[in-house]
């Protein structure tokens, strides 16, 4: 059941670029499933924006990432912020979720879409122990804007089914991984994807390109979940 | 609101409410934060789209709520005493 909850801000941190991480405190223990979200008040008129939630089910702290590029209302709000302010959270929200006995696992994201799946994949990596491939395909635009690098590197080197391929859409000359959109990237790493779910966070047109991309490449229509309010 | 949290959800239903609720259709993704915040007047239906179950189903604090709480502003609110949109403002 969802609850208000007035939460503490104990850290804000400038990740990179326009993408900032706050760690919200809260009185009592936040319950939620990786990949949901909650909704902020981001005016004293009610108006809320929807953020995903970017850490694990754990106690009475969440971390949320937000992009502040937009520069919106939520954008402003969150900048006008400081550590020892409070935000009123309404959660946890939504049914973007993991299935309950899943195999191989692709997640691809672009830009801040990468969120949910940061705490979806620890619960499979380290809560489920799940042994399958697990595929992590992220698009960003430019190198200086990437964040939470090291620690999807870790995983990768600590978990040999997990595969963390980045793409950029605006590479510099030095860039020797993938370039272009998280699409291409899809195909010219491998043929098939058959038997694999999907989970797609990111723009619209990217979630209707890199769905075309995966029915081709094999993967069922009702395999392929994404996020519907990003 | 209060520094206390507040669970959403009505344990017993409202007798009546003064606040109408309407979904618009073209603008529900169906990502169902409505029906998480005020189940009891909100449903999804089979094309995934909000409907509208009980106007009286939940109280007016989490009709408004679900309305708020929604990504694409597809829920109003109207206080029937008055006749004034509630939300979007």
């Amino acid at each position: 059941m969802p609850q208000i909850f007035n939460g503490l801000i104990v850290k804000k941190v400038n990740l990179a670029g326009n993408y900032w991480q706050f760690t919200l405190e809260f009185p009592v223990k936040f319950a939620f499933f990786a990949g949901q979200y909650v909704s902020v008040k981001v005016a004293g008129d009610g108006t809320r924006r929807s953020y995903s939630i970017a850490s694990a089910p754990d106690g009475n702290q969440i971390e949320l990432l937000i992009d502040v590029g937009p520069m919106g209302l939520g954008s402003k709000y969150f900048l006008s912020l400081n550590e020892g302010d409070t935000i009123e959270a309404l959660g946890p929200l939504g049914r973007f979720t993991l299935g309950p006995s899943l195999k191989r696992v692709l997640f691809v994201a672009t830009g801040s879409g990468i969120v949910p799946f940061r705490p979806m994949i620890r619960e499979l990596l380290e809560g489920r122990g799940l042994a399958d491939e697990i595929h992590l395909n992220w698009g960003m635009r430019h190198e200086e804007d990437l964040f939470w690098m090291d620690e999807f590197k870790k995983l990768e080197t600590g978990h040999a089914n997990f595969k963390f391929d980045v793409v950029l859409s605006k590479p510099t000359k030095e860039w020797s991984a993938c370039s272009g959109h998280v699409n291409d990237c899809l195909v010219k790493h491998k043929a098939s994807y058959l038997g694999w779910e999907a989970y797609l966070c990111g723009s619209q047109q990217m979630i209707a390109e890199v769905t075309d991309v995966l029915m081709k490449l094999g993967v069922k229509q009702e395999d392929i979940h994404f996020e519907k309010f990003f | 609101m209060a520094d206390q949290t507040y669970t959403v959800g009505s344990e017993n239903k409202p007798t009546k409410t003064k606040y109408q609720v309407k979904v618009i259709n073209d603008k529900c993704i169906g990502a169902a934060s409505c029906v998480a915040v005020a189940a009891m007047t909100f449903k999804l239906n089979d094309l995934n789209k909000a409907d509208i179950i009980d106007q009286d189903g939940n109280v007016d604090l989490e009709k408004l709520l679900a309305a708020q709480s929604c990504p694409t502003a597809a829920i109003e609110v109207i206080d029937t005493a008055t006749g004034e949109k509630i939300w979007p403002k």
